[in-house]
């Protein structure tokens, strides 16, 4: 019972302050700080060859930082799960990375309006698959392993509350994208879920016989906030919002992913990658 | 604001305790086999055996010098591609995945705990002192004789101490095997953290879990120390009356 | 593999440009553990009312709970701890917490090792001791310490081996260590050649390794004789 007791002021005593330091620089601007996710996902967010984050995240970042002079961001690295930890516990005022919504996770943490992003998930199928079309297609099929965490896994484990029969899933801790595919050009998976700007990226090196078989979502990303943080969640966006509207981050993901896309997911297929 | 969402971190217990039946089989099969591997080699090392000596040298200082992680990898990825490479160059028709994660795991845990083990029963076998092998040669015993009646039992006493730190090192250790798809006690707190984000309130719960067990694991090798103690007295006496 | 001889070089580069942030995580945090190492043992050895009861719950924690957890209870906890009283350590370097949480971990099991082996020297030695006259810390430091460090060093040697191993946490938290520039490698080739690199840390790690196995044998056989030479 010691133990017990133990532990649990260790939890109450964490549970008690949200502690929201507001350091500020020397002319007065407030340090936000912005705790990134350290398994990266290029292009949304990798590390250059000093380790410092870029990415089409940190470009939009920058931007932000570029309308709302009251704020500095620092970045700081740290794995997923630990930064959510962080933002919760107070440590960081928000995380960035692609973070999709979901109710369970709007009750925990403030996310803001409007998505600074989207993800564009598909199916990478062979190159002599044809009957692979939709996430329906795959309850009688192998997808390769998937993630236990993060965006991808939500949407498939949504999938499987919502429709019977299910996906049959593997989980692995941090499934390899290049054994993956590598599963399913030699016939060992049906098919690989995954980003599709992140597929041909990596075709680019292997030039394996894969394809698209099917756009399954445009997921809209967010960064994911500390709930005090009302203003600052406001303030970002708005300016996100103008982003949007002048052009600019249209822009940006073209320069990094090669396609807007703020469109229409119906107005994007498969043939506009690449 | 609570950071910590307790009523959630109780409605999860059951659900996260439903690991314990993977963390404890990664857990004591690793321990089980990775003592008898561990035990044989130990034997090549006492005896320095040529060349098999050397190996069990190497074998663990690698398998100790390298992250556990690491391990896993090379396993969970290195298999199936060896298997390839196997089919590829005799034209056989394995199929690469015959074997599921879980076995991987238990083959890693297995081998990682042996190279820990082999020094533990090789310290706990060099603690018995040199003069009870001959004694018990001179009246006739022979090596394996002497072995399983006076040395091993003995040694055995020894080594139950270490035994039971390896055996809770191996359990937090056993963890990891998330990283290759066991739904032990910290995966399936990781995958129901997920959804909310809740990944405080379910790491915390899964620390208590770990705390327990371990506590249970520290309970049974004190009460078998305890008899061991009583044991030995009665092995040296019966070694001391065979002699 | 899509890796070229002048990549494979340029990256062990890379990652071994991390090798000094990983050997000052192990040995600072050794320095500290071995501190406390000494103070938990010292307050079990002595079952000093009140500390010995915090130091064997603590004892127990520290062992039986996954390293990570601890990681986050000292990173995430201790400062929202200590901003009850209003001391503000977030701005702190991660280095500091990382320390921390390993000095407290490997403190632990090194607690253990000093107290088994001091009392295999056994007490009869240290009476001994004082029976010709020495004080107690003259006991301590001449007669006790030496002995006792002799038969705990393979022990401790392979808690610094663990904690080697145990510094590649420290990219959970976001220090780019060895293992977090080899993640960041991995990532950034969206998991290429993920295995190959794997096994290519494996290797720098089990040389890291190997060396520090060597100097504690060496520490060791230089013992053995300065022992033989006492002992004739």
């Amino acid at each position: 019972m010691k133990i017990m007791r133990f532990l649990f002021v260790i939890a109450v005593s964490i549970t008690w302050l949200a502690g929201c330091s507001k350091a500020t620089t020397e002319d007065g601007k407030e340090i936000i700080q912005v705790a990134v996710s350290a398994e990266v996902n290029p292009p949304f967010l990798l590390a250059d060859e000093n380790n410092e984050p870029i990415g089409y995240d940190i470009d939009y970042l920058n931007e932000v930082e570029k309308r709302l002079p009251q704020y500095e961001f620092e970045y700081v690295w740290g794995e997923e799960e630990s930064n959510l930890i962080g933002v919760g516990a107070g440590k960081f005022d928000f995380a960035m990375n692609w973070f999709f919504s979901n109710p369970e996770r709007e009750e925990r943490f403030l996310y803001p309006e409007t998505p600074y992003g989207y993800s564009i998930t598909g199916l990478i199928v062979h190159e002599d698959t044809d009957d692979i079309h939709s996430l329906d297609d795959m309850t009688e099929r192998e997808l390769a392993p998937v993630a236990a965490s993060g965006g991808l896994r939500s949407i498939l484990n949504e999938y499987n509350e919502n429709n019977d029969p299910d996906i049959p899933l593997i989980t692995v801790g941090s499934p390899s994208n290049e054994n993956n595919l590598r599963r399913v050009e030699s016939g060992r998976s049906d098919a690989a879920f995954l980003n599709i700007t992140t597929f041909h990226a990596i075709q680019e090196h292997l030039h394996l016989d894969l394809k698209v078989g099917a756009v399954v979502s445009r997921e809209p990303v967010y960064a994911v906030f500390h709930p005090d943080h009302h203003q600052l969640a406001e303030d970002i966006n708005r300016v996100t919002e103008e982003l949007i509207e002048d052009g600019t981050l249209p822009a940006l993901a073209e320069k990094w992913f090669g396609v807007d896309f703020f469109q229409d997911l119906e107005d994007i297929s498969p043939e506009d990658f690449g | 604001m609570a950071n910590i969402d307790f009523r959630f971190a109780l409605e999860q217990v059951p659900e996260i305790l439903k690991g314990v039946p993977y963390t404890l089989l990664v857990t004591l099969v690793a321990m089980l086999v990775g003592l008898i591997i561990g035990t044989i080699l130990a034997f090549f090392r006492v005896y320095r055996t040529p060349v098999l000596n050397q190996l069990a040298i190497l074998f663990v200082s690698f398998f100790r010098g390298t992250p556990l992680i690491v391990q896993l990898f090379v396993f969970f990825y290195g298999l199936p591609r060896f298997i390839m490479y196997l089919n590829d160059l005799f034209g056989w028709n394995i199929n690469p995945d015959f074997m599921s994660p879980l076995v991987i795991a238990l083959i890693a845990y297995s081998i990682n705990s042996a190279s820990y083990l082999t020094e533990v029963v090789r310290s706990a076998i060099l603690s018995v002192d040199k003069g009870q092998l001959e004694a018990a040669k001179s009246v006739g015993m022979t090596t394996v004789q002497a072995m399983r009646r006076i040395i091993l039992p003995q040694a055995f006493v020894t080594a139950l101490p270490n035994l039971g730190n390896q055996l809770i090192i191996l359990l937090k250790a056993s963890a990891l095997a998330f990283t290759i798809g066991i739904m032990d006690v910290l995966g399936i707190a990781r995958m129901i953290a997920n959804d909310g984000y809740h990944f405080l309130e379910t790491y915390l719960v899964a620390a208590l879990i770990y705390w327990l067990l371990a506590i249970i694991f520290e309970m049974v090798f004190s009460k078998m120390e305890q008899r061991s103690n009583t044991f030995k007295g009665n092995v040296e006496r019966k070694a001391k009356a065979a002699i | 593999m899509s890796f070229g001889l002048g990549d494979w070089i340029s990256m062990i580069g890379q990652v071994m440009d991390r090798l000094p942030l990983t050997l000052a995580l192990l040995f600072v945090s050794l320095f500290f553990a071995i501190v406390i190492g000494i103070i938990i043992a010292y307050i079990r050895l002595e079952k000093i009312p009140i500390l010995h009861q915090l130091a064997t719950i603590y004892l127990s924690f520290t062992r039986s709970t996954p390293l990570v957890v601890q990681l986050f209870l000292v990173y995430f906890g201790i400062p929202q701890l200590l901003l009850v009283f209003g001391i503000d350590i977030n701005h702190w370097s991660r280095f500091v917490f990382v320390v921390i949480t390993f000095s407290l971990h490997t403190g632990a099991y090194l607690s253990e090792v000093f107290r088994s082996s001091y009392l295999a020297v056994g007490k009869d030695q240290l009476e001994a001791a004082y029976s010709v006259g020495m004080t107690y810390l003259q006991a301590l430091r001449r007669i006790m310490i030496p002995q006792a460090f002799r038969v705990a060093l393979p022990n401790a040697g392979n808690h610094t081996i663990e904690l080697l191993k145990d510094t590649a946490l420290a990219f959970t938290i976001g220090m780019v260590d060895m293992m977090g520039q080899v993640l960041f490698i991995i990532g950034n080739n969206y998991g290429v050649g993920m295995f190959e690199i794997y096994v290519a840390i494996a290797i720098v790690y089990w040389v890291i390794c190997i060396v520090i196995e060597a100097v504690i044998s060496l520490i060791e056989r230089s013992l053995m004789k300065k022992h033989a030479s006492i002992s004739h």
